[in-house]
């Protein structure tokens, strides 16, 4: 090799599947084609529940779980590369989305434990999440502390080596139907905002715990009410330090707000695409509103793939970017809903005329919502990032 | 590691030097009191000297041997300093002399011996039905770099006809109309034409970049510092959200910048779809980020005094460089689907 080659071999910025990659990707892509359901998950329930458990089974048996979730917890330890590659080609292959029952065990309460918790918690839970044979959901929002999350008051007293627990949670998705829940409470009396709270692993058929299933404005119940009387958790299933829950917490969120939804973001390329293929079939006018909407759509969501690729090869500049990523996607997604409805124009009003679309499009509200709101998210790019004032509280 | 999107510590360097010869050279203040006209025009022979427009040309044709990806980087942070467009007629210049097998007519412009401008197409119908040119910056150019989607070619200023001085958008730069379309005496059409178009549309959008990262900044520091209702205005949603956009802009693009730069010199399938989104996303972001910047300061921002408007008036300048928003929309709705398969080969 000559010195200057040499000299290139020590920059960074590089963009270079090798040909292992590429077999990686041909066959990931030829198991979906032969495996994946046809069908969508239904939208809650057992049903869901059946579904997403069999999926993530068969995805499991196949050697497509955990591609870079370390061997010991049953993943197969392989490089960010081929986990994106796995993303990409899921996304394009019209498997069902990700955001289904197993989205918080997969997507962020695996990380958070493989980030925070302690061997016993991550050699017992990590794998079974693998295997789909739990589920999870999580519990941060109350009905009195939602976009301000550090008022939240609900409380567990310390009684031995158990957690009493009293108190409400809310928006917690798939309560009725998960195994385990990402619970933040208070654990120190009269402990004030992001102090004396933790997070801990809460077992959904605990005694005491009450689950109240909540229609939404699609008209699907997969969202609950939670209550909790005296329901006893044991003081191991706390995940970091009594009382730091809020940074366990603050990595939960980051998950949720950065990596969580790579195949989501990457599976809006082909949302946008499928809209654009309708539209060029039906005759719409190349120089319309229309099309105008779809060629700006487009070129986001090409620009969402390298935030995407940025966000997972990049050293992050704070882990604060996660709301950048998380807002940007919600606002696409909405927006790309939205033209498939004024594509389908009429015929949006009725269920199976425009099918998947309605319910994609009512669905798509939650994503400005969820993980903290778009303001909320704003706030954290403003005060974060820029170092803008707070507003000052009353 | 085969995907990276760190800059290494020698691309932090290059950017770094770059970086402070426009701090120094090139500071905003320069336009303070500008009555119209060019200003860089002076500093071109030490830009050629410093080696920039041959940055990403191989060291065997007398470049610096640094690749597409450098030069991103380093128009990005021209674009931000607002430095004239000519700096990029001068290095697409040198590529297209080196595709056209001219290598002393690269050397040349490298040297800074030959000087090019850019010339842009005016859309629109004309009174007696001419194609009409604008030349940016053009005083001391020996010829004018043009391109749009099928071609692009140099042409020496001598064969153009008499040109009109014409008042340009952007009070920075010198503009002079041109009739007639005289054929290029260096050109390229067919796929190195579009190799270059897309290198080209890459320098443009990066600029872009610049100057929406160059609005963010100036507006982000007015919000901390200009206090209203006894507090930084920059405390309140209305401010803070709209800084938050301008940022998540930023964000974006830089991101499709450095993959669409990346994907262009690795010669991946999907290159030209993402040199379209993020040429069409460019003027978007930039237009909407130098205007959220003339808002946020307020009467201040509506000042000539004031350099907020000054990222609006490049922004418009390079918005329709080459190709309009149009043509732009129209081909990001037409590229086909094989096309923006991130894999080498097809999608089944």
């Amino acid at each position: 090799m000559t010195q200057s080659c040499a000299a290139l071999e020590r920059w960074q910025l590089k963009l270079q599947l090798t040909d292992e990659d590429e077999a990686f990707r041909q066959a990931a892509r030829a198991w979906l084609k032969a495996n994946m359901p046809r069908t969508r998950c239904p939208p809650d329930g057992r049903d869901a529940r059946r579904f997403a458990t069999d999926w993530i089974r068969r995805l499991h048996d196949g050697g497509w779980s955990g591609i870079s979730w370390p061997r010991q917890y049953g993943g197969r330890g392989l490089p960010p590369e081929r986990q994106m590659i796995w993303y990409e080609e899921y996304a394009l292959s019209g498997a069902p989305s990700p955001l289904d029952p197993s989205f918080v065990s997969l997507n962020h309460a695996g990380p958070t434990l493989m980030a925070c918790g302690t061997e016993a918690q991550k050699a017992f839970h990590l794998p079974k999440i693998l295997r789909g044979e739990t589920l999870w959901c999580q519990g941060f929002s109350e009905p009195g502390s939602g976009s301000d999350l550090a008022s939240l008051t609900m409380s567990g007293r310390i009684d031995g080596d158990r957690l009493v627990v009293n108190g409400r949670k809310i928006w917690t998705s798939y309560a009725d139907i998960a195994d385990y829940q990402e619970l933040l409470l208070r654990t120190e009396p009269g402990s004030k905002r992001t102090e004396g709270l933790s997070w801990v692993i809460c077992e959904m058929r605990a005694r005491g715990i009450s689950v109240r299933p909540i229609e939404n404005l699609a008209g699907t119940s997969h969202f609950c009410e939670v209550t909790y009387d005296d329901v006893s958790i044991p003081l191991d299933n706390i995940v970091g330090e009594p009382g730091q829950g809020w940074r366990v917490a603050m990595t939960t969120l980051g998950f949720e707000r950065g990596t969580a939804a790579v195949a989501l973001q990457l599976a809006l390329l082909r949302k946008i695409e499928t809209i654009r293929e309708a539209a060029l079939a039906s005759g719409t006018p190349m120089q319309s509103g229309l099309m105008q909407r779809i060629a700006i759509a487009r070129s986001e969501a090409v620009a969402l793939r390298a935030l995407t690729y940025e966000t997972f090869f990049r050293e992050a500049e704070s882990p604060f970017d996660a709301s950048i990523v998380r807002l940007v996607f919600a606002e696409l997604s909405q927006r790309i809903h939205r033209i498939a409805m004024d594509f389908f124009a009429a015929r949006s009003i009725d269920f199976a005329m425009a099918d998947p679309w309605v319910e994609d499009y009512l669905e798509s509200f939650s994503e400005t919502i969820a993980g903290g709101t778009a303001e909320i998210q704003r706030n954290i790019i403003g005060e974060r990032l820029l170092g803008l004032p707070r507003q000052p509280r009353p | 590691m085969t995907i990276d999107f760190n800059l290494g510590s020698d691309q932090r360097q290059v950017v770094e030097s770059i970086q402070n010869v426009l701090i120094d050279k090139f500071p905003l203040s320069r336009f303070r009191g500008a009555r119209g006209g060019s200003h860089d025009n002076d500093a071109l022979a030490e830009i050629a000297a410093l080696g920039w427009l041959g940055l990403g040309v191989a060291e065997e044709h007398g470049g610096a041997g640094l690749t597409l990806v450098e030069d991103v980087l380093m128009f990005r942070a021209l674009g931000r300093h607002l430095v004239t467009p000519n700096v990029m007629a001068g290095s697409l210049g040198v590529h297209l002399a080196l595709a056209a097998g001219n290598t002393v007519l690269a050397s040349e412009i490298m040297t800074g011996r030959m000087r090019v401008c850019v010339a842009n197409r005016l859309d629109g119908p004309q009174p007696d039905g001419a194609v009409v040119h604008a030349l940016y910056d053009p005083e001391g150019a020996d010829c004018c770099l043009h391109w749009d989607a099928r071609q692009i070619a140099s042409v020496p200023l001598s064969q153009l006809g008499l040109p009109q001085p014409a008042r340009c958008i952007d009070k920075t730069i010198s503009l002079l109309r041109v009739s007639g379309a005289p054929a290029g005496n260096v050109s390229l059409i067919g796929d190195a034409a579009q190799k270059l178009r897309r290198r080209a549309d890459l320098l443009v959008a990066a600029q872009l970049l610049g100057l929406a990262e160059g609005a963010l900044d100036l507006a982000t520091d007015y919000a901390k510092l200009r206090h209203q209702f006894g507090q930084a205005i920059g405390s309140f949603q209305a401010i803070k959200h709209r800084c938050a956009d301008m940022k998540a802009r930023v964000k974006v693009l830089t991101s499709l910048v450095l993959m669409a730069a990346l994907s262009e010199h690795e010669g991946r399938g999907d290159a030209a779809l993402q040199v379209a989104a993020v040429r069409l996303l460019a003027s978007r972001y930039a237009i909407e980020n130098a205007a959220s910047g003339i808002q946020i300061h307020g009467a201040m921002g509506f000042t000539a005094e004031c350099d907020a408007h000054l990222f609006l008036l490049r922004a418009h300048l390079l918005e329709n460089l080459g190709s309009t928003s149009t043509e732009r929309e129209v081909e990001m709705a037409s590229l086909p689907l094989e096309t923006s398969d991130c894999t080498r080969s097809a999608h089944s």
